[in-house]
């Protein structure tokens, strides 16, 4: 394959690239990104950059997610609805019980739960969450520490059941 | 992340509130469906709140007919001056959130999960439940009818970046 082939090559995949995922390379497939970004901040793509960063800021001037603070509240109004309020450690024994964990298990179980819902917790929220542990808090922890002691109990490969 | 996805897909922020609480519902009464098999937690439950926008804008299509796209503000925007350059942003805020809006449903999710939540290919086309290879037509797809649609703010857009940096795209000096 002779350079100009190859560098026809390239510029054609960058076209699908940059017309599938625009013009910053940090939203390109990674397998594709290092190739490309060379080429593309050349002067042989000049067009394919302008158009893909062109539709880039439009869609960066689309109107932006302002969540309201009270969400949060009531998101964790739902958690805490079904299940009666109880201490964390008394559910982690309930939910240990099921899986046959005792004594020593729970500690690195809750441990676990507990970091993965302090995770959990600042990934779906924008806005901080209190360092003290409230009723949200602790409603937050249930159910994230549900799914991940509940997921102890399952077979590898299996199936995911979204909805 | 949740939320701001939500209002990606469903444009409007009440809608994307119901929506993330019943995504965090249904999170709470399915906790115990939740599979592994390698894949991450949050994979779910962006799976989960897409389904939901999904299954909501497929009812809303069929309730509702496509509002149309604002057209006629490029025009206006060539003479504007700079007090007026507020009230076009707004109008041609309008214009992209419609443009979005009016996007088929999995194409617009495609471009929520890549363009805005910034997933990498791979993990938004775990949500999506598709191939990469179909995630990068769904992307290029609705590109392209955005592209179309937008063209005359686009070509504006163009234009200024042109007049306000000639030789320094993408920061190259």
């Amino acid at each position: 394959m002779s350079d100009q082939t190859r560098l026809m090559a390239r510029l054609e995949r960058l076209r699908r690239v940059a017309q599938s995922f625009g013009g910053d390379p940090v939203r390109w497939p990674a397998a594709d990104r290092d190739e490309l970004a060379a080429l593309f901040a050349s002067d042989e793509s000049a067009d394919i950059r302008a158009e893909a960063q062109a539709l880039d800021n439009l869609l960066n001037e689309a109107s932006a997610p302002q969540m309201e603070a009270s969400l949060e509240q009531r998101v964790a109004a739902g958690f805490a609805a079904p299940p009666a309020p109880r201490s964390i450690a008394a559910w982690f024994d309930e939910i240990a019980g099921r899986f046959g964990l005792h004594g020593a298990r729970l500690v690195p179980a809750g441990a676990i739960a507990g970091l993965g819902a302090v995770g959990l917790a600042s990934g779906v929220f924008s806005a901080s969450m209190q360092a003290s542990v409230t009723p949200e808090s602790e409603a937050l922890a249930y159910a994230e520490a549900s799914v991940m002691l509940a997921s102890l109990d399952e077979e590898e490969g299996a199936s995911w059941d979204a909805d | 992340m949740i939320y701001a996805a939500c209002y990606r897909m469903l444009g409007r922020a009440d809608a994307a509130e119901d929506a993330t609480q019943e995504t965090f519902l249904r999170l709470w009464r399915n906790a115990g469906r939740w599979r592994p098999r390698g894949a991450r937690f949050e994979t779910w439950l962006y799976r989960v709140a897409m389904n939901h926008c999904l299954d909501l804008l497929r009812k809303a299509k069929r309730e509702a007919p496509e509002e149309a796209v604002p057209g006629g503000i490029e025009a206006r925007m060539d003479g504007a001056d700079r007090q007026d350059e507020e009230y076009f942003q707004a109008e041609r805020r309008a214009a992209i959130d419609a443009a979005l809006g009016q996007l088929p449903p999995r194409q617009r999710l495609a471009l929520t999960l890549c363009h805005y939540q910034e997933l990498s290919n791979i993990e938004a086309a775990e949500i999506m439940e598709i191939s990469v290879d179909a995630l990068e037509s769904l992307l290029a797809r609705g590109r392209r009818t955005l592209k179309k649609k937008l063209a005359p703010l686009r070509e504006h857009l163009i234009g200024q970046m042109d007049d306000e940096r000639p030789n320094q795209i993408n920061g190259a000096p």
